[in-house]
């Protein structure tokens, strides 16, 4: 693969510079170059994306492409390196995550969505399993903005049916 | 492009909702019930039911026991899962996809320890006035039944089959519907004493003169077929018996010439040949001054291919095929079947004859009333368990162990 380089442009008009194989962690852009619906010298408009979401997903893609790059240069790696190597991807990725507030995950979750980028939508998922599982009912709906439209006797119903999940 | 029209927003969030919870563990998942009418029902959903079996990363295995001092943690390839079990560790049961079935004198109970519902279904008066004779490898469900259990692989519902032969009465129930119906006749006489074996919608019966046959249920179309054995395993012990092995059928015996081996067999999709797929030699490595009184039982095999089985002396054994090598993972524990978490919600079709009872514990229930928990003594009880499941009334092979210290 050559570094090709390709333009997406933002929601909000920010135009980001990409190497095609990064981009190519989208199905949908990888779908788009195939069809050769990509102008060398245009942008791919990104409608769906805010341009600091679309900064952060680009981010991942160009650390993971780096990853696949080395995977096909080390062939012969060692059980240990392999790990040591995964160990390095799932440390950067908890470090990406971190950083980050709840909103921009959803934010990035539906971009990753949008753009059909499995591994992006497992990890932020994951992430934002791992940030409300200790929570309550109550502070997840504020989350998540839902409404309780439960009346307190279907909702204690409910309670009682799962109440040793509740101690 | 780009501009592909409005997406149905709602849709892909809910879509996404189900992909963030799925990666919950167990007790937010049940707590977040409450949160809202379209999460419990995503929660409840087929869907969510069957992929939630299906992202399950380690095998597991059930057994009687604390969570909070196992007799066995686990490894790199197991979680092990207990069950506590005060009193009944001498009935067997019978399990499917996580569920447990347990034959107690008039009642048939079917316990979730996932969710921890639980179901119960009277079986009736006893039929045979008298105590009838039994060997110690016999597996004897209560009233003399020959019992099974598995799942409608169609609708997905969990279905209880019972005969007595002797009194001509073939039944089966469904979980959901709770009530005993009439099955029209098997062709032919199984087994009572053994274990029946849940495989892919269909409950296996070894025939009751050895003529190596194996009767099946179709628990879909509830109708009996005649699985005709060509070219059957061999049998060397009064022990052999069926299992479920990775979703095959699975007969299991030892021999003894020229050395003490295990032999695995297993059955194809197509019910039409077995293969040997283990063959374990026991000598040297298992103590057993009794080798006719031994039996085992497989269990998984785990991502790594390895097979975790265990013997009628409580003992669990991981077994490596690559290297042959046998180790003994625990010397005392009461292993009760494999084990997947399964969120299926009991008796929740609209309809259902018996009332949804969850609960801390099987032990509390006393045959013929209904039980009512305190909230003192749910809270009591959950103390004492910290991190999962109930205290119950079980258990299966546990059988082997405590008649053969009787014979012994």
């Amino acid at each position: 693969m050559s570094s090709n380089m390709i333009m997406l442009k933002s929601s909000d008009g920010a135009s980001f510079e990409i190497e095609e194989a990064a981009a190519r962690k989208s199905k949908i852009i990888a779908n788009m170059i195939e069809v050769e619906c990509v102008d060398e010298d245009k942008a791919i408009p990104l409608q769906n994306v805010t341009g600091n979401i679309l900064a952060l997903v680009i981010e991942y893609c160009n650390k993971h492409i780096v990853d696949d790059d080395d995977d096909v240069a080390t062939e012969e790696a060692s059980e240990e390196e392999e790990e040591a190597k995964k160990k390095k991807v799932d440390d950067w990725e908890a470090e990406f995550m971190n950083s980050m507030s709840l909103e921009t995950m959803f934010e990035l979750l539906l971009a990753a969505n949008y753009l059909n980028i499995k591994s992006l939508i497992d990890l932020v998922c994951q992430t934002i399993a791992n940030n409300i599982k200790d929570k309550t009912p109550e502070e997840v709906r504020k989350i998540f903005s839902i409404e309780n439209d439960f009346t307190p006797e279907e909702e204690e119903e409910i309670r009682k049916e799962n109440a040793w999940a509740f101690g | 492009m780009g501009e592909e029209g409005n997406p149905n927003l709602i849709y892909i969030v809910a879509d996404l909702v189900e992909d963030i919870l799925l990666r919950l563990p167990l007790k937010p998942i049940l707590k977040f019930k409450t949160v809202s009418k379209q999460w419990r029902s995503i929660l409840e959903s087929k869907s969510f039911v069957e992929r939630r079996k299906s992202v399950q990363k380690k095998q597991r295995i059930l057994a009687v026991g604390d969570q909070a001092e196992p007799r066995f943690e686990g490894d790199a390839e197991i979680e092990m899962i207990y069950l506590q079990s005060d009193d009944a560790t001498t009935r067997p049961s019978l399990t499917c996809d996580g569920l447990v079935c347990i034959p107690v004198p008039d009642w048939v109970n079917v316990l979730n320890p996932s969710t921890r519902e639980f179901l119960r279904f009277p079986s009736g008066p006893s039929h045979y006035g008298i105590q009838l004779f039994t060997e110690y490898w016999w597996t004897i469900f209560p009233g003399y039944w020959a019992m099974g259990f598995g799942r409608d692989k169609v609708n997905g519902t969990y279905k209880i089959v019972r005969m007595l032969f002797d009194f001509n009465l073939f039944e089966i129930l469904d979980v959901n519907i709770g009530e005993w119906r009439k099955l029209s006749p098997p062709p032919y006489k199984v087994q009572t004493t053994r274990k029946s074996a849940c495989v892919n919608g269909s409950i296996y019966w070894l025939d009751s003169k050895n003529r190596c046959h194996i009767l099946a249920l179709d628990l879909h179309t509830e109708t009996f077929r005649d699985v005709p054995v060509l070219a059957p395993p061999p049998r060397y012990t009064p022990l052999f018996h069926i299992v479920n092995l990775e979703d095959r059928l699975a007969m299991v015996d030892t021999s003894f010439s020229p050395e003490w081996k295990l032999e695995i067999w297993s059955m194809d999709a197509q019910e039409e040949t077995w293969t040997m797929t283990y063959s374990i030699s026991l000598s040297h490595r298992v103590i057993s001054p009794i080798y006719l009184k031994r039996s085992f039982t497989p269990l998984v095999v785990s991502k790594q291919g390895n097979l975790f089985l265990y013997d009628s002396e409580k003992r669990l054994f991981k077994y490596y095929p690559q290297t042959d090598f046998l180790c003994c993972l625990s010397p005392d524990i009461c292993v009760i079947a494999p084990f997947i978490e399964n969120l299926v919600p009991l008796g929740s079709q609209p309809g259902s004859l018996v009332p949804k009872i969850t609960t801390s514990g099987l032990s509390y229930l006393q045959p013929g009333c209904v039980p009512k928990f305190s909230s003192s003594q749910r809270s009591r009880i959950e103390s004492l368990i910290p991190n999962i499941l109930l205290t119950s009334t079980l258990v299966s092979l546990i059988f082997f162990g405590y008649s053969y210290k009787y014979c012994t």
